[in-house]
Parts: C-alpha cells; sequence; structure tokens
C-alpha cells in the first residue's frame, strides 16, 4: 500500500490487536473469578491474566511456543481423561 | 468436554425472533462478522508466517489457514450460540449470565463438579494464550510504525502495550458486551479493504513482478500508495453508507431492512476502484 498509506493499516491493527487482547483479560478474569467462587474478584482475575501474558510475550516467541505446547498437550490430557457421555 | 457437560441444555429447537426481514437481516449481519472476525487476524498473520522456511509450499500455507480459522472458529461459535440458547430455558445459567459472560462458561462446566473447575480454568489458559499472540503482534507493529518505534527494544512495547491493556480491561470489565459491539464492528471493516487491496495488487500489478522483500522498507522502492489510499478511503465511504451500528445507521443498511452490509459495500468499492487507480499511479508515477 505504500510507505505512508500502509502506516494506517499499522496503526488500525495495533488498535484491533490491543482490543482483542483486553476483551480476552476481561473474559478470562471473569473465568477465573468465577471459578473461584467469587472469592476472587475480576479485577484480581485480569491481573493475573495480563501478568501471565505480560511474562510470556516480553520473554519471547520460544517460550510461547513452549506455552502452546504444553497448553495442547494439557487439552489432550484432559480430553483422553473426561468421563463416557450420557 | 464443553458440548459433553453442558450440551443437554442447549435448546436447538429455540426459534428466531422477529418478523422475516429483520431475521434476514440479523443473519446477514452475523455472517459478515463470521467473515470479518477470523480475517481481522490478517493483518497479524505475517508477523507470524515469517517464521515458516521461506521454500514453504503456497497451497500447503493456504490449506493451514484456512483449516485452522475453520475448526477452531466454527466450533467455539457452535459453543457460544448453544450457550446462549440455553440462557432462557436454564436457570442456573441465566444467573451466571447475569454475572459475567465468563461466569456462564464455567456454569456450563458445571455438571463435571471439580473436574468441570479444572476444566474452566484451562480454558482460562487457551484465553492468555490468544492474547499472547496478539500483544506479539502489536508490539512488532509498534516498531514497523517508523524509525522513531523501532529504536525502542520490542520487549518495552510489550510491556507498555500489556499495561493498556490492563487498564483498559479494568475500566471496561463491567461493559465487555458493549466493547464487542462497538469495538469489533468497527475494526471489522477495514481488514477487509485492506485484503481487498493487497490481493489484487499480488494477483494483478504483481503476478510477474513478484516483490523484493529486502526493500520493504526502501521509500524510493516502494509505490507512494496514491491508489491503495484512495480505494481504502472509498472503501471506508461504502463502509460508513453501508453500515449498522448502535451509533449509526447508514442510508444503504435502512434500504436492507436494518442489515450490517458495510462490509460488502466497502469491499465493492475497494475492489472495484483500486485497479484503475492503480493502473493510472503506474503509468503517471511508475512504482
Amino acid at each position: 500500500m505504500g510507505y505512508w498509506p500502509s502506516k494506517i493499516p499499522c496503526f488500525l491493527n495495533i488498535v484491533l490487536m490491543v482490543g482483542y487482547c483486553t476483551i480476552d483479560c476481561i473474559i478470562g478474569g471473569q473465568m477465573l473469578s468465577a471459578v473461584s467462587g467469587g472469592s476472587l474478584s475480576i479485577v484480581v482475575g485480569i491481573v493475573v491474566v495480563a501478568l501471565v501474558s505480560w511474562v510470556v510475550a516480553v520473554f519471547g516467541m520460544g517460550l510461547f511456543h513452549h506455552y502452546e505446547r504444553y497448553f495442547v498437550r494439557c487439552a489432550a490430557i484432559l480430553a483422553a481423561s473426561s468421563p463416557p457421555l450420557s | 468436554m464443553l458440548i459433553g457437560s453442558a450440551g443437554p441444555y442447549f435448546n436447538a429447537s429455540l426459534l428466531s425472533e422477529g418478523d422475516k426481514p429483520t431475521i434476514a437481516a440479523n443473519r446477514l449481519s452475523f455472517l459478515s462478522l463470521c467473515l470479518y472476525v477470523p480475517n481481522s487476524w490478517a493483518a497479524a498473520a505475517s508477523d507470524f508466517y515469517v517464521y515458516y522456511p521461506e521454500k514453504t509450499a503456497k497451497p500447503k500455507i493456504f490449506l493451514l489457514t484456512l483449516v485452522g480459522l475453520w475448526v477452531s472458529f466454527s466450533l467455539v461459535y457452535l459453543l457460544g450460540i448453544g450457550l446462549a440458547t440455553g440462557i432462557p430455558t436454564n436457570t442456573t445459567w441465566s444467573d451466571a449470565n447475569n454475572v459475567s459472560t465468563g461466569a456462564l462458561i464455567v456454569a456450563g462446566y458445571d455438571p463435571l463438579a471439580g473436574f468441570g473447575r479444572f476444566c474452566a480454568v484451562v480454558v482460562a489458559l487457551g484465553v492468555i494464550a490468544n492474547s499472547i499472540p496478539g500483544t506479539y503482534s502489536a508490539a512488532l507493529g509498534c516498531q514497523v510504525l517508523g524509525r522513531y518505534g523501532k529504536a525502542v527494544p520490542r520487549w518495552v512495547w510489550s510491556c507498555v502495550l500489556i499495561v493498556i491493556e490492563l487498564v483498559l480491561a479494568l475500566a471496561g470489565r463491567e461493559h465487555l458486551f458493549v466493547i464487542f459491539q462497538n469495538f469489533l464492528a468497527l475494526m471489522g471493516y477495514w481488514i477487509e479493504f485492506m485484503i481487498c487491496i493487497v490481493v489484487q495488487e499480488h494477483i494483478i500489478f504483481r503476478r510477474n513482478k513478484g516483490f523484493d522483500w529486502t526493500k520493504w522498507e526502501d521509500r524510493s522502492y516502494l509505490p507512494i500508495g496514491w491508489a491503495a489510499l484512495a480505494a481504502f478511503l472509498l472503501g471506508w465511504l461504502g463502509a460508513v453508507l453501508g453500515m449498522y451500528q448502535i451509533w449509526y445507521v447508514g442510508r444503504l443498511a435502512e434500504l436492507a431492512g436494518n442489515a450490517d452490509v458495510g462490509v460488502w459495500v466497502g469491499c465493492g468499492f475497494a475492489l472495484i476502484s483500486f485497479p484503475p487507480l492503480r493502473y493510472l499511479e503506474l503509468r503517471k508515477i511508475g512504482r
């Protein structure tokens, strides 16, 4: 799109990504709060989500890949150990 | 897991509300939503595809992307719709939904008791997995924005962005749905115009010429971008005419029975205007 005009999509992409992450933070925070039965407030949940994201985002793609790998493994074990559906 | 535990409470026989044109308009709006939410990652995709080997086959990348998007989005959409259909009949869910959307997801796992809560934590971890690439991509975007942005190391940008996200999330934690409605729609528009322009440039004007990637920030090599800018703005004009949002309803949206047709009209404008404008730019300016 050319040198200068392409700065517009670039900037909009930053806004978009930050927006998505904000939504992620809120939903993650809400879920952590709900899991704890309300003893953990949504605010604390959001801070926890943001902190974990911060650690991985700052310490790089390598750690990010590790995180994704273990996340998938964890999810796979969960799926395998699920009780049969009625 | 969620299908198994929450599936029995899904209400598949729930009927759509409203008269026929309204239902049709709402369905079209939802179709647009399904189009532009996955597509909104298009601008960020390049940040991650550079990690593929340069010789990776094009069909392979295409299939990987398409299957990945289809599987992840359709499954989650269906689950979300299922949970939503259960709210009117299931009081536990409607109570949970009144607390928060996150609580509704946790309530879906309720039949599994303690194990269900564990699953909910895993989903919360998955949400974090979703926010990390976003932050990474945004930090990279800050650097690409210009030479001042590049002077700042990427990890500093990541820190700054996380703080911004944290503050926004804390400020907007009670208004999740409003943020979704206002923000996603607006963001959904521009990405489609950008895709239209990039694809046309790729297929029509650089079919044989290709790109010289080493000159990605060489101002004398890159086009000035008048054609792209004009097509982009025209796309926005179409979006404004066709948008059906809380704060503004365009003329064309009114004609379409209050459907959100902004994406389609805007894409049409961008698709039609870019080739002749780009041709002119190539003729007059030569790059």
